[in-house]
């Protein structure tokens, strides 16, 4: 009897609050029966190991209780698949930030692989714990409120993915967008090489005083690379334009100039200051402050530029991979 | 590949739950407390274990399907259960549609 009640004060821990006791005193009643049951066969009182082996055999207090409950899981078998997904998308872009992220600290600490190693390390740890956690409860929310099942439900043809040719016909670009690459990066080039500029470089300080803005000397060791990039990126585009459109041959340049910008926005980091701020009549805290707030913006603008790279590096090599991939697949559904 | 055991008992256990409702039931037009419900069950060759039936009694009873009350019997207190109106109009309702799924599987086995 001792043992059947701890037995059942375990089994009420787990239990649901409504209907517990009503609960325990039928599983009583059932242990109570089937110690009789024992009792008869044996002809004598069970022993204690006798009892223990009953327990045992009635199953994990916490099983027993699990049968009771109304909702077993924190993530259903519906939601399960999306859950799934999600987390390996949201892991696969942590991880690829965490390769940014040491590539990006290697470079900043001069070459330290270590320092960028554990850079990498904490994206990855501490990225990957925070989504995870954030994705679950989201999930969690979704099975318990009963909002998945009502998304799910109130579901549209409409909605359906398109395709793969589908997709890629309406998300290829045009040739607008091959003139517009040639037309910013022609202005671009214009003004790296002195014959336009867009803003004055001096500009009045609110404080009294004349601030004068220029590129570092150091930033001229970057002179030929940023211009080869945007001299690249006229020559693909034109290409474009020119007949190659939308080629895998295109993907592949594409490749190439996006990982050429990751590139040369490492390497202008590496630099550091990029842009000198000097002033006349402009107190020296004012300058510090002016550089400090440039130098920061540069800074964000550089990590973008590197973000932004990996991301087109990685929709261009996708796309090379469909387009080399498609002729195969045909076969095979044709077959 | 070769089908093992445990393809065959998962199968088994879902081929088996829908019907279990049904003999429980069917079982409860005359008032039984748990313990014997059972032993009827496996007498009539419909084993089934108290893990799970306790549990469906309950949801059941929670469906309007049963009814049950506590009661006193061999110095003990004992829950019955019955299947209630709304239970024996479902009980017609699945009888029906379990004969009709039985004639067409006799067609295509």
């Amino acid at each position: 009897m001792e043992l059947i009640d701890r037995y059942l004060e375990s089994v009420r821990w787990f239990l649901p609050s409504e209907g517990r006791d009503d609960i325990l005193a039928e599983l009583r009643d059932v242990l109570l029966n089937r110690r009789e049951e024992k009792q008869a066969e044996l002809g004598r009182a069970p022993t204690r190991s006798e009892d223990e082996a009953l327990l045992l055999e009635f199953g994990n207090p916490v099983v027993v209780a699990a049968r009771y409950g109304r909702q077993r899981y924190l993530i259903g078998p519906a939601v399960y698949p999306v859950f799934s997904l999600v987390l390996k998308l949201v892991l696969a872009v942590m991880a690829a930030s965490a390769v940014i992220a040491a590539v990006v600290a290697t470079i900043g600490s001069h070459g330290d692989a270590a320092h960028g190693l554990g850079m990498a390390l904490a994206v990855a740890w501490n990225g990957a714990f925070v989504s995870i956690g954030i994705i679950t409860v989201i999930f969690a929310g979704l099975e318990r409120s009963g909002a998945f099942r009502r998304m799910t439900e109130s579901w549209s043809v409409s909605d359906l993915p398109r395709t793969h040719v589908a997709r890629r016909r309406v998300r290829r670009q045009t040739w607008v967008d091959w003139v517009a690459g040639i037309v910013g990066q022609s202005l671009f080039i214009l003004w790296w090489i002195g014959l336009i500029h867009f803003w004055p470089s001096d500009i009045p300080a609110k404080t009294g005083g004349v601030m004068h803005f220029a590129l570092t000397p150091q930033l001229a060791g970057l002179y030929w690379q940023v211009l080869a990039l945007s001299a690249g990126v006229i020559a693909v585009n034109l290409a474009k334009l020119a007949g190659l459109g939308r080629r895998p041959a295109a993907a592949a340049l594409d490749l190439a100039l996006a990982i050429a910008t990751i590139v040369v926005a490492l390497l202008a980091m590496r630099i550091g200051a990029l842009v000198a701020i000097t002033g006349v009549g402009v107190a020296p805290t004012v300058l510090v402050q002016a550089q400090y707030g440039v130098d920061l913006g540069v800074h964000i603008a550089l990590v973008v530029a590197v973000c932004g790279g990996a991301i087109n590096a990685a929709i261009s090599a996708w796309r090379l991979y469909r387009s080399s991939a498609a002729p195969v697949r045909t076969a095979a559904n044709g077959a | 590949m070769p089908l093992d055991d445990d393809t065959y008992e998962k199968l088994r256990l879902e081929l088996r739950r829908g019907s279990l409702v049904l003999a429980v039931l069917a079982a409860l037009k005359a008032e039984r407390y748990g313990y014997t419900l059972r032993k009827e069950l496996a007498d009539a060759g419909l084993a089934i274990d108290e893990g799970a039936l306790y549990p469906m009694l309950r949801r059941l009873e929670s469906q309007g399907l049963l009814t049950s009350e506590w009661r006193e019997e061999d110095k003990r207190n004992k829950r019955f259960y019955r299947l209630s109106p709304d239970g024996a109009g479902l009980l017609a309702e699945l009888v029906a549609e379990w004969r009709a799924i039985n004639t067409t599987l006799d067609h295509l086995i």
